[in-house]
């Protein structure tokens, strides 16, 4: 709030009193009197003649008083201030957002307003408005800015992450856009990192108490700029988690009236159940149990290798991962999986799986060794496991036609063919296939809505991926699960390293890693991926969502530098994410599944079945779909592929439904991208590319932001020859999450509660100068 | 009890080749290119009978190696030489192996010893000698019926392909019988036999020995 300017105050001096009708309407957050908390924001909105200078008057008494010779609603007092507000548009409106003071003992202050537009037309010059007021109230107890904090800072727009997950030992950052916070520009403030409270424990004992090594952090907030307001709170030393915990968790406070405790006005990171940043372990390495291996058959197909904690009997009931090896393997090929686990808690059983047959008989393994195994848990080992398994807490892992053979297992119990004795369908938590096969298809090898996960290895010398073959195409399987669903890829990674057989590799391509570094990555990523999905770990989420550029163990990244590791993620239904175009409804290319209109300026724009329309991937400019490998001609999986060169620039634009416009309760944009592979525009910028986004609101206000503010543009393919001629292989997907309040950050005008358009931009101006992609799965989410 | 010389020759090349593999993991190797389809497995796979030797089970079992899955208590265990290369375990389709006229259940992969230990179910001696053995068309076994047995069958028999013949089957059989509880029991009796002709498949052959719990 700004005094009055002098000319203004000159003119209230020399004004005569007279008594006008005003024409203008003022409006605090739609009402004219009102109870707000300190610390909020008033929405002011004045409406009159368009194009017309405003001023907002506020005093603390409510007159009348003459001004210009006209009776108002202010006392004109000494504390009258005035705010300028613009000028009124083409229908006469013009708005604030006004902060509120934070200071809790304004608490029952009372305000009084006036609008007034300088408007010739007025026979004083002024358009003054009806009078509005307004009584500051203190938030209720816990009612505290409960905002994101805690992450990592980012070299470009938005300049910072908020994260759920960093490594132990890593940096990390608080940061605040001063433009959501504008009460405390210039106000020392102090950063805490605590323990974990939730919203009663807060309540309850609001003590700040700081246990970051470096200390309380005290900084004053900067004028303007996020990159201005990012501060190093801890160099790596908070303690990671013990025991089995993947993380240990930490609340992230900015105590704003530097009073040490948790007050109205202050920021927290963590207020809620889940702790505001978590310090993960690396999940490369062993638990704390020791593990005791068993080995042991229970008859025809019921050789099993189980894995569990020594101390079970002091450990309660354990979450069960049963894994269904591939064709020529063993069962007892997956120590790895089994003593990285069960040193977590986990019990692990690897089972004899009958793989040779087929698909059917393996399936039929998978189900009846899960069965036989829960209904001889007083038998096996002595009877050590009884009691200590949870069956109704089960991920069905399986590999290569093992793969494909736990999804049809899947199938058989959703499809009532098969009953067990001592699981259902609702037990089984997860399904991981590794390097699947597709030798039944649509109608069998299909997950239905179960929690399902992927892992391909892009360098798979059987299970090729080649568009020759819809039995070797793993990504089948994935685009056919309903609900949650999760993939990695690896480029570098053959098939048989994905177990601890040894023997021929099925490996073909450049930059191979071999069997260790990919174990340090299965350990890596199917610790944090059987929490998140078994035991509802919130900062496992982080592993699977964020680019592997941006968060991936320390071990791995030692183990195996340099390779690529591509991520997708999508939520479940249950999860309320708003899909903008999932291509999989309203087919026509120019009418979005969400109901938008879709215009493009792309080249050889198409929307269709992601299945290579022949059987290699070389480039022949016809196959409009070449090197997508997601689905066969019978699976309903589609999207878009599109092109653009360097003599322009390109956009792809989605017209929101005027109903759908409020993206404010969405936290990210989702979508998955690919780079075709072989086509001359990927292979002339060959290397990650970078495309924007840019989100346009009702106002026109746009805002944008690179897909490399995820950590890592879209992957080129891997660089692998044969199915054809040239080199790339399959068209590689990635999930990227764009945060939604990424695109305010020095934005103030943005307004993401009226959010028109959602661009895609590509060209010259936008990154990469030439390119063809597919984009996909383009939804708002909210976890 | 060794193929002609020139597949052995071959055979012990592509042992040479995979070991070479198996010590190079992470480098490239393009000398083989599995993604090679056999074309005519029938005759780019031949494969010889080494050893034949009854079995009886006191609990029938079902062969799931054809669509019908028939319920067997007796047949043959078989050891038949082969070029390793082509009995590589496959995640995709592979040659489905025939005898007579039933499909051959594989217990050990035969990698790299050329040496494939398999039962057939319902199989006697004195039928084996005119038992073809050979590969097909690769596929599942699980989708195999009885009638493209027939037509497989037919279809070797008209690229030359005969059984063994009564003095190939008597030079190699053992005659005593394994007398097994099950299928888990007689392959517990079979990874000896095992052991004597693939003795590097040591996880198949120990993966067999293990512990027997009488599960409900």
């Amino acid at each position: 709030m700004r005094n009055l300017p002098n000319p203004v105050g000159a003119l209230i001096v020399s004004a005569a009193l007279t008594t006008v009708v005003s024409a203008s309407d003022l409006k605090l957050d739609g009402q004219t009197s009102l109870t707000k908390d300190v610390g909020t924001t008033l929405q002011v909105d004045l409406t009159g003649n368009a194009g017309l200078n405003a001023w907002l008057l506020i005093d603390f008494t409510a007159g009348p008083a003459s001004l210009f010779g006209e009776s108002i609603p202010l006392g004109l007092t000494p504390q009258l201030t005035v705010v300028p507000m613009g000028q009124t548009d083409g229908n006469g409106l013009v708005s604030l957002a006004l902060p509120l003071p934070t200071n809790p003992a304004l608490a029952g202050t009372q305000f009084f307003a006036v609008g007034t537009l300088r408007d010739a037309a007025d026979p004083n010059g002024f358009d003054f408005s009806n009078g509005a007021d307004l009584t500051l109230t203190a938030p209720a107890p816990g009612a505290f800015v409960d905002t994101e904090l805690a992450g990592n800072s980012l070299a470009i727009r938005p300049f910072f992450e908020n994260v759920r997950a960093v490594n132990a030992g890593s940096t990390l950052e608080v940061s605040i856009d001063p433009l959501d916070h504008p009460t405390l520009v210039g106000q020392a403030v102090d950063i805490y990192i605590t323990d974990p409270q939730d919203a009663a424990g807060w309540d309850a004992n609001p003590a700040l108490v700081q246990v970051g090594p470096l200390g309380v952090t005290t900084v004053t907030v900067a004028a303007t700029g996020v990159q201005n307001n990012t501060w190093l709170v801890d160099n790596g030393g908070l303690v990671g988690p013990t025991g089995t915990d993947l993380s240990r968790g930490y609340d992230v406070i900015i105590d704003v009236d530097q009073d040490g405790q948790l007050s109205a006005g202050d920021l927290i990171d963590g207020y809620g159940d889940a702790a505001g940043i978590h310090v993960v372990r690396d999940t490369t390495l062993p638990g704390p149990y020791s593990v005791i291996e068993a080995t042991y058959s229970g008859g025809t197909f019921f050789g099993q290798n189980t894995f569990y904690p020594a101390n079970i009997a002091e450990l309660g009931v354990l979450p069960l991962v049963v894994i269904s090896h591939g064709n020529g393997h063993n069962y007892q090929w997956y120590d790895h999986i089994g003593n990285h686990l069960a040193s977590y808690g986990f019990v692990v059983m690897s089972h004899q799986n009958n793989t040779v047959p087929g698909i059917e008989t393996a399936s039929t393994t998978t189900l009846t060794n899960t069965d036989a195994f829960l209904g001889n848990l007083d038998t096996i080992e002595g009877g050590v496991l009884e009691g200590h398994v949870d069956g109704n807490n089960i991920t069905w892992m399986g590999h290569s036609r093992g793969g494909e053979g736990v999804a049809r297992a899947y199938d058989r119990l959703f499809d009532g063919q098969f009953v067990p004795s001592n699981f259902t369908i609702n037990d089984i938590t997860l399904v991981s296939s590794i390097a699947p096969t597709d030798f039944l298809g649509v109608n069998s090898a299909n997950p239905h809505g179960v929690n399902y996960h992927l892992w391909v290895g892009q360098a798979d010398q059987d299970v090729t991926g080649c568009a020759s073959s819809n039995i070797a195409q793993s990504f089948h399987l994935l685009d056919r699960a309903s609900n949650q669903s999760q993939s990695i890829s690896l480029m570098g990674v053959g098939h048989a390293w994905f177990h601890n057989g040894g023997g021929f590799a099925w490996a073909t391509g450049p930059n191979l890693i071999g069997q260790g570094p990919t174990h340090a990555i299965v350990r890596g990523y199917v610790l944090p991926l059987i929490k998140y999905h078994m035991l509802d770990d919130y900062a496992a989420r982080d592993f699977l969502t964020r680019q592997y550029e941006s968060f991936s163990p320390p071990s791995v990244v030692a183990d195996a530098p340099g390779v690529e590791v591509d991520l997708q993620f999508q939520d479940g239904v249950e999860n309320g994410n708003y899909v903008i175009d999932d291509f999989q409804t309203n087919t026509a290319v120019d009418l979005a599944s969400s109901g938008a209109v879709v215009s493009s300026n792309m080249l050889a724009y198409s929307e269709g079945t992601y299945d290579d329309g022949n059987t290699t991937f070389t480039n022949i400019g016809t196959d409009t779909f070449n090197g997508f490998t997601m689905g066969s001609a019978q699976d309903t999986t589609r999207g878009i592929v599109f092109t653009h060169n360097a003599s322009q620039d390109f956009d792809l634009t989605f017209d929101i439904p005027a109903a759908d416009q409020d993206f404010s309760n969405f936290r990210d944009l989702s979508f998955r991208a690919c780079q075709v592979t072989r086509h001359g525009n990927t292979i002339a910028q060959l290397g990650d590319a970078e495309f924007f986004v840019e989100l346009v609101d009702g106002n026109g206000n746009a805002s944008l932001l690179s897909v490399f503010a995820t950590g890592a543009g879209v992957v080129e393919p891997y660089q692998r020859t044969s199915c054809g001629t040239g080199i790339g292989w399959g068209n590689e997907f990635e999930t990227f999450r764009l945060p939604l309040e990424g695109f305010t950050v020095d934005d103030p005008a943005f307004d993401l509660t009226d959010v028109d358009k959602v661009v895609f931009r590509f060209g010259p101006n936008f990154g990469s100068s030439v390119g063809r992609y597919g984009l996909d799965d383009i939804e708002l989410t909210s976890n | 009890m060794k193929l002609p010389l020139l597949l052995g020759a071959a055979a012990i090349a592509t042992v040479a080749l995979i070991s070479s593999k198996s010590s190079v993991q992470g480098t490239q190797d393009d000398r083989f290119d599995p993604t090679v389809e056999v074309v005519n497995p029938v005759v780019e796979l031949p494969i010889e009978l080494v050893h034949a030797q009854p079995f009886e089970l006191a609990t029938p079992e079902r062969h799931t190696w054809r669509v019908e899955q028939p319920s067997f208590s007796s047949g043959l265990v078989l050891v038949l030489e082969a070029d390793p290369a082509g009995l590589m375990p496959r995640q995709v389709a592979e040659p489905v192996l025939y005898v007579g006229d039933q499909t051959a259940q594989r217990i050990n992969t035969g990698v790299p010893s050329g040496q494939l230990v398999v039962l057939v179910p319902d199989l006697t001696l004195a039928d084996l000698a005119d038992a073809p053995i050979f590969f097909g068309t690769a596929m599942l076994p699980e989708q195999v019926d009885a009638a493209t047995i027939a037509a497989e069958l037919n279809a070797a028999r008209s690229l030359g392909v005969d059984g063994p013949g009564a003095a190939r089957v008597g030079q190699v059989t053992d005659a005593t019988v394994y007398s097994a509880l099950d299928l888990d029991d007689l392959f517990f009796q079979v990874s000896y036999l095992i052991e004597e002709f693939s003795p590097m498949e040591r996880d198949l052959i120990e993966g067999f020995r293990v512990t027997r719990y009488s599960f409900k």
